[in-house]
């Protein structure tokens, strides 16, 4: 009898155990049941509803796995177990480097972009799909779930709000989808080396964590789900959350993003489930939220960088169209993994000098880029591209040849013997508020004459600059401009002649709203910058004014423009539209 | 020192600098520095074009990856 009782409370024992765990570990095995067990941080102090919304746990791979992947295993136990494994992979090393430490998990959350999907499509499946996400908020702070459970409760707790925001990395919302669980994902870019790795799309995003509102600067990522959006809406989710801000428009939801693309009359293929898109289908969605799509073919890496670099650094994220190729160990031989498509993000100014120009010895500092960063979403948020040196000769369809760089990417190849799989770039999409009509090569092109102007008419070693002039070329507003200026210790009363007098010229003088920068540095200090119209025609005079650090350069600069040799050899020149401004201005 | 005086010796120092430089235009051939510079810019000009182009078969192939 007493055995028979044993047996009893032990069979009681483990169904309870079974039911307290098996909605999220259905699938899994013990060892993993364990382990969340003896990670999880929690308390009695928790009323059961409150431990039905939230549940606090010390980060672990394992851990983070289950949360991400558990419920959709409980769906589909094998199929897109590869996939989920190279995503996670990517994942794991990310929050390793962020240094995450502890989870929450909101059990029910509401995602307007997934609840679009949803009633788009899934609600209509005969299969019931849920319509909630969860989403698990990460910190690299250690902390308990009676901690948490104080700090809402307003008593005593070693955490405070200020303290989960300075500790707060960011969120993912997790979809209830059997393989593309990856929803708006917002996560903290690498800080750990600002004069590097440059991110100049990020926005704040808020994420409100029953109270506390937490923010984290960053661009939106979101994997695709195959069925309502493939990479390219993906891609062109994120570059609408960095657009819509910039210029003021609705962000739509992946579905409507697929929806706008084949609106075009041209487009054959069915809406949903989308397979994919073509460049004039993601052209015509760039319409479809009241911007004009300004599409760069990548011609060589030169004009490439220049191009990617001028737009980021104005704050316009960039669609990437790439061709991927699988490389074999022996690396004569390739396979095509066909095209693809990503929102460019960041980059990283890892080459120590630019690389000049090979006809006219240019500096630009675009040419300093080693890596781009990029939202891609078969691997994850900010995944790294590399320029590794080579590159691919290309004849154009007009004759013309050029070598386009290979990118090296974070990608696993399908075939064992897949060494490594490298992007090639096609085409740069960028989406432009429609009054920015000046693109990047004009304003190079101005540029690289007037330094050749500085170097042929010996203005350099006149105004003693002993090195070539590097140029930094990129897009900005006059916001962004006259808010530079006013913090800039470079136009102070001590630092050049009539100091207050020429600060308050340059903030009071009226411009437009999106302005060509090409400010020209020596040593680390700007010396000289150009500002042209960017709403200009091509054929109108685009240049503004120049703004003058150093007034040595500026000096011979003026003086060698006033000379009549001078003008009437250069006066017909499209560069006279800089040099003429110079003539007009005072001599001291 | 006053910030007057600092601002006229500036002043005095790059009046020098414009005597300097109109002395180096003197004695440079400014016909041919002129021809070189504008040689750099037709050719600039022509790569332009070039660079401007896109090629419409990159329309033609699909995202699907």
């Amino acid at each position: 009898m007493p055995l028979l009782l044993v047996r009893w409370a032990v069979n009681l024992f483990k169904k309870l155990r079974s039911r307290l765990t098996g909605s999220l570990f259905a699938g899994t095995d013990h060892a993993t049941i364990e382990h969340y067990k003896e990670m999880t941080r929690s308390s009695g102090s928790r009323s059961e509803d409150e431990a039905n919304l939230y549940e606090v746990v010390a980060y672990s791979e394992t851990t983070f796995t289950d949360l991400l992947y558990g419920d959709s295993r409980k769906m589909l136990a094998k199929v897109g177990e590869q996939e989920r494994k190279r995503r996670i992979r990517y994942f794991i090393r990310y929050f390793r480097d962020l240094s995450a430490q502890t989870i929450i998990r909101e059990k029910e959350y509401i995602d307007h972009d997934f609840f679009d999907d949803f009633s788009a499509y899934y609600v209509s499946c005969f299969r019931p799909y849920g319509r909630l996400c969860s989403r698990l908020h990460f910190f690299n702070l250690p902390f308990t779930s009676d901690e948490f459970c104080s700090l809402l409760g307003g008593e005593t707790s070693p955490i405070t709000p200020d303290k989960l925001q300075d500790h707060y990395l960011g969120f993912i919302v997790v979809k209830p989808l059997p393989v593309a669980v990856v929803g708006k994902t917002c996560l903290r870019t690498y800080s750990d080396d600002p004069v590097r790795r440059h991110f100049p799309i990020s926005r704040t995003y808020e994420a409100h964590l029953f109270g506390p509102t937490l923010t984290v600067d960053t661009l939106a990522f979101q994997q695709q789900d195959s069925v309502v959006a493939a990479c390219a809406s993906s891609a062109l989710w994120a570059v609408f959350q960095g657009t819509g801000k910039l210029f003021h428009h609705r962000i739509p939801s992946p579905v409507e993003i697929t929806r706008l693309a084949l609106a075009n009359p041209q487009s054959e293929a069915r809406t949903l489930p989308n397979k994919g898109l073509y460049p004039a289908e993601i052209a015509c969605a760039i319409r479809g939220v009241g911007l004009e799509p300004f599409p760069i073919e990548a011609k060589d890496e030169y004009n490439f960088k220049g191009n990617l670099y001028s737009y980021l650094k104005g704050r316009i994220p960039l669609l990437m169209a790439v061709s991927l190729e699988g490389v074999l160990n022996d690396e004569a031989l390739h396979y095509d993994l066909g095209h693809h498509a990503v929102a460019v993000t960041g980059y990283s100014l890892g080459k120590a000098a630019p690389v000049p120009h090979p006809e006219t010895g240019f500096l630009l500092k675009a040419t300093r880029i080693d890596k781009i960063y990029a939202h891609d979403d078969q691997i994850g948020p900010h995944a790294r591209m590399k320029f590794y040196g080579d590159s691919k000769d290309v004849i154009s369809y007009d004759n013309k040849s050029f070598s386009r760089p290979y990118l090296d990417t974070s990608w696993l190849g399908p075939r064992s013997n897949t060494k490594f799989v490298r992007a090639e770039p096609l085409l740069l999409l960028v989406p432009l508020y429609h009054k920015i009509r000046i693109s990047f090569d004009d304003i190079w092109s101005l540029a690289v004459v007037f330094d050749d102007f500085i170097e042929k008419k010996h203005v350099r070693d006149l105004a003693a600059l002993m090195d070539r002039l590097q140029w930094d070329i990129f897009l900005t507003t006059i916001v962004d401009l006259k808010s530079e200026i006013l913090e800039s210790e470079q136009l102070t009363a001590s630092a050049r002649v009539g100091g207050p007098a020429y600060r308050r010229e340059v903030l009071l003088e009226s411009m437009p709203r999106y302005i060509w920068r090409a400010v020209a540095e020596h040593g680390g200090q700007m010396v000289l910058e150009l500002l042209f119209d960017a709403t200009d025609i091509e054929q109108g005079p685009l240049f503004l004014r120049a703004i003058e650090y150093h007034d040595g350069l500026s000096t011979v600069i003026r003086t060698q423009a006033k000379e009549p040799n001078v003008e009437a050899g250069l006066s017909s020149e499209s560069v006279w539209r800089i040099l003429g401004w110079f003539r007009d201005q005072p001599l001291p | 020192m006053d910030d007057n005086v600092r601002e006229e010796e500036r002043r005095a120092k790059l009046r020098e600098l414009v005597e300097k430089t109109r002395q180096t235009i003197k004695k440079s051939d400014v016909q041919s520095e002129n021809a070189a510079i504008v040689e750099t810019s037709r050719r600039i000009a022509a790569g332009l074009e070039q660079s401007k182009n896109v090629d419409p078969q990159i329309f033609k192939a699909p995202i699907t990856v």
